[in-house]
């Protein structure tokens, strides 16, 4: 944190400042930094104002918390999935667990051997029964999307389109969105519903998307690569088809 | 030593006239440390299992109910935090605080409560049963002032929910976990700079959706 360089100081850091939260290095800087700009010192009242009321919000709505029996009832049931993982603590509660495991299995014989007995004389019982029923057949109903649905891709690496063999990708259910291809639909647009397509799906805008960190790729351009800033507004957010 | 000085001091003052007036320092229990109490905790000691949880129980459901705005949803959050956690204690290399590595597996725990929620959502239920919240032990309801604490609680649960997940954790653990910058970029694993942003952020759009609630 303290290798920042002065021009990379930003709003972010004056909020740090404000917070208490800077290294000594930092609290320097910005002390610097602000008695070369005194104009930011509104900036600074703004944020520590901001704090301050936050915390007071926040003490206000403090969420309700639950009462001792509620306490006791979370902290059993922590102890009971741990339990069985737990360390050996001496030969007691070795003695105690091989005791249990004995009983558990004891008691575990029993009860199979009870539904067994159960499932036998119901089979016994069972075709009395079941002749006068008549005989149910499920139908998966049709929908007329399953011919146009492909079996599972066969990925081949050297195929030029891995999913030349789809005419609809199904993604989830019959009743969710599908993604399917549109002729002549503009790049980087995302078609959505069912045939024929009524409209696009704006994936998103400059205000539901923020910039938070990025690190230099070596398949950018040399000429420097894309231009982006970590504050919204400042970059178009651009989603590009890949060529085919 | 000092406690027999000052009996002996005390036997001295029954046989002279002149007062002698001596104090015991009260005696000061030490809470054990986290790394105490989890080697305890790895022997099979029971109770250090209870202290553990008594010392972090509320942090956790703070920053669990945060993210989540139910406490049934926040319980179960700090249940699977605990039990991940305590399962997990050779996964803990001791770089960070306990306090920072369970909170940061709370509020995983919690994020995927939240994202479990979000897909059941999809499926239609019946009317939603009353939050326990909003009735006390005594199953009576809130008071005026409950009342107004849980609209604002309500409030404050939209607020956040409008925020990117990101975002929202680091928010919460920084607000509810008491979490210093540098502890949240260790529990998340993120830099320091990352933290001051997403905080940046996250304040300036909380400031526009709760501008009605907050009074500089």
């Amino acid at each position: 944190m303290n290798a920042l360089p002065p021009d990379e100081f930003s709003e972010e850091m004056l909020a740090a400042y404000a917070d208490g939260e800077l290294d000594a290095l930092d609290r320097t800087r910005v002390e610097q930094w602000l008695a070369d700009h005194p104009e930011m010192m509104d900036e600074l009242r703004v944020q520590r104002e901001l704090s301050a009321s936050n915390a007071a919000l926040w003490d206000a709505a403090e969420p309700p918390e639950p009462n001792a029996a509620t306490w006791a009832v979370v902290r059993q049931e922590i102890e009971a999935e741990l339990c069985p993982l737990g360390p050996a603590s001496g030969d007691q509660s070795r003695i105690h667990r091989v005791a249990g495991w004995l009983l558990g299995s004891l008691a575990i014989s029993g009860v199979a051997a009870a539904i067994g007995w159960v499932a036998f004389a119901s089979t016994l019982r069972q075709p009395a029964i079941e002749s006068h029923k008549p005989t149910e057949v499920v139908r998966r109903p049709e929908t007329g999307l399953e011919t146009a649905i492909a079996p599972a891709p066969r990925l081949i690496s050297d195929s030029p389109d891995l999913l030349a063999a789809f005419a609809v990708l199904p993604m989830s259910t019959d009743d969710d969105v599908i993604l399917d291809r549109v002729p002549r639909l503009c790049d980087g647009c995302l078609p959505i519903g069912r045939h024929p397509v009524p409209g696009m799906l704006e994936l998103a805008s400059v205000d539901d998307v923020y910039l938070e960190e990025v690190n230099p790729s070596p398949a950018w351009p040399t000429s420097g690569g894309p231009k982006m800033t970590t504050a919204p507004g400042d970059a178009p957010m651009i989603f590009a088809a890949k060529p085919r | 030593m000092r406690v027999l000085g000052t009996i002996a001091r005390g036997v001295w003052s029954l046989s002279h006239p002149m007062p002698v007036v001596s104090v015991l320092p009260a005696p000061i229990a030490i809470a054990p440390s986290d790394t105490t109490l989890l080697e305890r905790f790895a022997a099979g000691e029971r109770t250090a299992l209870d202290d553990l949880f008594r010392r972090y129980r509320l942090v956790a459901y703070r920053v669990a109910y945060r993210l989540l705005g139910r406490e049934a949803d926040a319980l179960d959050a700090v249940q699977d935090g605990f039990v991940k956690a305590l399962r997990n204690l050779d996964r803990f290399r001791g770089h960070s605080s306990f306090k920072t590595w369970l909170l940061r597996i709370i509020s995983n725990a919690a994020l995927d409560i939240g994202r479990q929620r979000k897909r059941d959502a999809r499926v239609p239920q019946g009317p939603a049963d009353n939050p326990p919240e909003q009735f006390g032990p005594s199953g009576l309801p809130p008071a005026d002032t409950e009342l107004v604490r849980a609209d604002l609680r309500e409030k404050i649960d939209a607020a956040l929910a409008t925020l990117p997940e990101t975002q929202r954790q680091t928010f919460v653990l920084h607000v509810d976990g008491e979490l210093s910058y540098r502890e949240v970029a260790d529990t998340l694993g993120i830099s320091i700079g990352t933290v001051m942003s997403r905080l940046f952020y996250a304040r300036q759009k909380l400031k526009s959706l709760l501008a009605d609630q907050i009074t500089p």
